[in-house]
């Protein structure tokens, strides 16, 4: 299942069997996905829902559903929301090796909150990129 | 020649300090202590900015008389305070840290000589501008970041401009500090 805020939602490439990208952009055709949007009516997207409650009972009630986990995809200012509610269970995060000097910061509103975390495990790629995983 | 290398706490959003300069997220324990203490052990000559030399010298020039210390920092201080030091500063005046010398401004040339001159290696700690110019011009030959599990969301960045790396390798730390090697990416 994953969750997702309005502007992270959206692709065509299921349409193209051939495409590279087919096979994961099946399962997220197919994945049961919850939009949390104030805005929105209905959604274009086959197996989507709309949540408009409160965030923390809406999160709370999908962990506490069977089946597999829940992802979240980008959006930073939704992701901070989770994590002030403390809805995160596990953080991956890739590293590219390019520091960029200023951009964009990696919540968005944590609001002068530091966020401390334990590192799970870490993985290289030959790509250069490590892959960290951290838990609250 | 030798090795010059930077090495610098960093959190997991990239920041080397708190917007106010503090670095209260930094997990000290005997890992990052023999860490550093080997940074130390195998370099012969240290380059730093003005801010972080006075900071330094401010330190660990008095941890030797100080009966408080740790024995790990009486073994770090020993070995940081018998390297030769440069500082960088069109401003200060004097340098009375151990074996110091006031440089004003970076000239490649010198720090090419400075490494073929050295006999164990060169070290950068923190000095942010002094790291930006010396990766402008291709000097440093490996960057040491020890990437903390934090994140701050505002703080000092190391870099102002984008810089590719190449991976050079990690190694992690019980604290869940990762330590990430890179080189420069000249390609």
């Amino acid at each position: 299942m994953y969750v997702l805020t309005f502007n992270t939602s959206g692709t065509k490439a299921v349409e193209n069997p051939e495409s590279p990208e087919y096979e994961f952009a099946k399962k997220m055709v197919d994945n049961p996905k919850v939009v949390f949007t104030k805005t929105l009516d209905k959604s274009p997207w086959a197996n989507t829902v709309l949540a408009k409650g409160n965030i923390g009972e809406e999160v709370n009630c999908l962990k506490n559903q069977k089946g597999k986990d829940i992802l979240v995809y980008g959006g930073a200012d939704f992701v901070s929301s989770l994590i002030k509610e403390n809805l995160i269970d596990e953080y991956n995060f890739f590293i590219i090796p390019t520091a960029i000097g200023r951009g964009m910061t990696l919540f968005g509103k944590l609001e002068d909150k530091t966020l401390s975390l334990k590192l799970n495990r870490s993985q290289s790629y030959n790509c250069g990129i490590v892959f960290n995983t951290y838990l609250k | 020649m030798k090795k010059l290398i930077v090495t610098m706490w960093t959190t997991l959003d990239g920041f080397i300090a708190s917007a106010d300069g503090e670095l209260e997220w930094v997990l000290g324990d005997d890992e990052m202590s023999a860490y550093e203490i080997k940074m130390v052990s195998n370099a012969d000559t240290l380059l730093l900015g003005r801010k972080t030399y006075q900071d330094f010298a401010g330190y660990w020039a008095k941890v030797p008389d100080n009966p408080k210390a740790d024995d790990w920092e009486k073994t770090f201080a020993d070995k940081i305070n018998a390297l030769k030091k440069i500082v960088f500063s069109k401003s200060l005046k004097k340098a009375e840290w151990n074996d110091s010398t006031i440089v004003k401004k970076i000239v490649p040339e010198e720090i090419k000589k400075l490494k073929k001159e050295s006999k164990k290696g060169i070290v950068i700690y923190g000095s942010a501008s002094i790291v930006q110019e010396l990766t402008k011009h291709d000097l440093i030959d490996e960057y040491q970041f020890l990437v903390h599990p934090t994140v701050l969301e505002k703080g000092l960045p190391l870099f102002k401009d984008t810089v590719n790396f190449k991976l050079v390798r990690t190694e992690l730390f019980k604290s869940g500090v990762v330590l990430l090697i890179y080189q420069l990416d000249k390609k």
